[in-house]
């Protein structure tokens, strides 16, 4: 494995993360889906020709591996019920009320994002990550103007719920 | 809205993330490249089948089994290459937008569908072969009838085995991919469940 790909992928690593996370519930999915999407952005960054900046190469690569996983794991659950072993439970990690309160409201704010349509869960997710809406419109193949119009009722929803 | 963004991107940043395992990443990657050239080699062999009995039996054969055999490795070569082309999405990774990706998804899904539905219809395909095969052998007294006896046997004994086999396996592929077709677009409207 090249160092530079090691680079990357620490540079990134807490990203993609993030977004196996929006896509798989089920920490055993997750952390499959997360090496998946690793592997994936190694094999692509080979072809990495800097048109855009790596972190939106990365993100596009990933939420296109992500969304291949998801279709092909279709005979399992999408919710994180069936697993023995599941993501530790915010209470298990609480210092404090607000530390407690704060894990709970991601978990809400997580659990309302895999409900979207994968167009609007990618572009919360990049939003988040810090794109703009060029680089979004860019990475999911439609216009800014759509791309802003998806976030703002998005983020509407997710304020909604937490 | 600034403010709504920024207690989002606030609790979105204070996920708690787990980590890839490199090690386990390079040998998943060797893992997927070596099932991926086995299946590509495996197409490749069972071309090699009716290569070896043309080679070997050629001058035992007679014309008609001899033109049979040939006319299936014919469609078999064809086969075999329209199979490899539709693999060559499966390993792996899109640099593309999504939007072009879903539909490449979708087309690849669809791909391996057309795959299992011809696994699954060359069953019946060569039930008739055999048939019209052996027909073919009686009506022009090729072999004495209990040497033809005994060779549809020997084939009918192999093929009630492999077949059925071949049949239930191809089924569950083409259940399989329906179902990732209908979890897609699911995903895609926002209603998995």
């Amino acid at each position: 494995m090249s160092s530079n790909f090691k680079d990357v992928l620490q540079q990134h690593a807490a990203l993609l993360g993030r977004v196996a996370a929006t896509y798989e519930a089920n920490f055993h999915l997750r952390q499959e889906l997360l090496q998946e999407i690793s592997l994936a952005v190694w094999q692509a960054m080979e072809k990495f020709k800097g048109d855009s900046s790596v972190k939106t190469y990365v993100l596009r690569v990933a939420h296109n591996k992500a969304i291949t996983h998801v279709a092909y794991h279709a005979k399992q659950p999408r919710n994180d019920s069936y697993c023995e072993v599941e993501t530790p439970h915010p209470s298990q990690q609480a210092s404090s009320d607000v530390h407690f309160a704060q894990q709970q409201q991601i978990q809400t704010m997580l659990k309302e994002i895999r409900k979207m349509p994968i167009q609007t869960r990618q572009v919360v997710t990049m939003s988040m990550e810090g794109l703009s809406y060029d680089e979004i419109a860019d990475v999911c193949g439609i216009s800014s103007s759509n791309a802003g119009v998806i976030l703002n009722r998005a983020r509407k929803v997710l304020m909604e719920s937490i | 809205m600034s403010e709504h963004q920024d207690s989002l991107s606030q609790l979105w940043h204070n996920q708690k993330v787990e980590q890839a395992d490199l090690c386990e990443v390079t040998k998943k990657w060797r893992k997927v490249k070596l099932k991926q050239r086995f299946y590509v080699a495996l197409d490749f062999f069972s071309l090699s089948i009716p290569f070896a009995i043309l080679w070997v039996k050629a001058e035992q054969l007679d014309k008609f089994t001899l033109g049979l055999i040939f006319a299936v490795m014919s469609v078999s070569v064809v086969m075999v290459f329209y199979i490899t082309w539709l693999r060559r999405f499966s390993l792996g990774w899109s640099n593309v937008s999504t939007e072009q990706h879903i539909q490449q998804l979708q087309k690849q899904i669809q791909n391996n569908i057309k795959i299992a539905n011809l696994s699954l219809h060359s069953v019946w395909c060569v039930v008739l072969l055999l048939m019209v095969f052996y027909g073919t052998l009686y009506y022009f007294q090729v072999y004495p009838p209990e040497k033809l006896v005994e060779k549809m046997l020997l084939s009918g004994a192999i093929n009630a085995i492999a077949l059925p086999c071949i049949w239930v396996w191809a089924s569950r592929r083409k259940a399989r991919f329906n179902k990732e077709l209908i979890e897609l677009n699911h995903l895609l409207d926002g209603s998995a469940s």
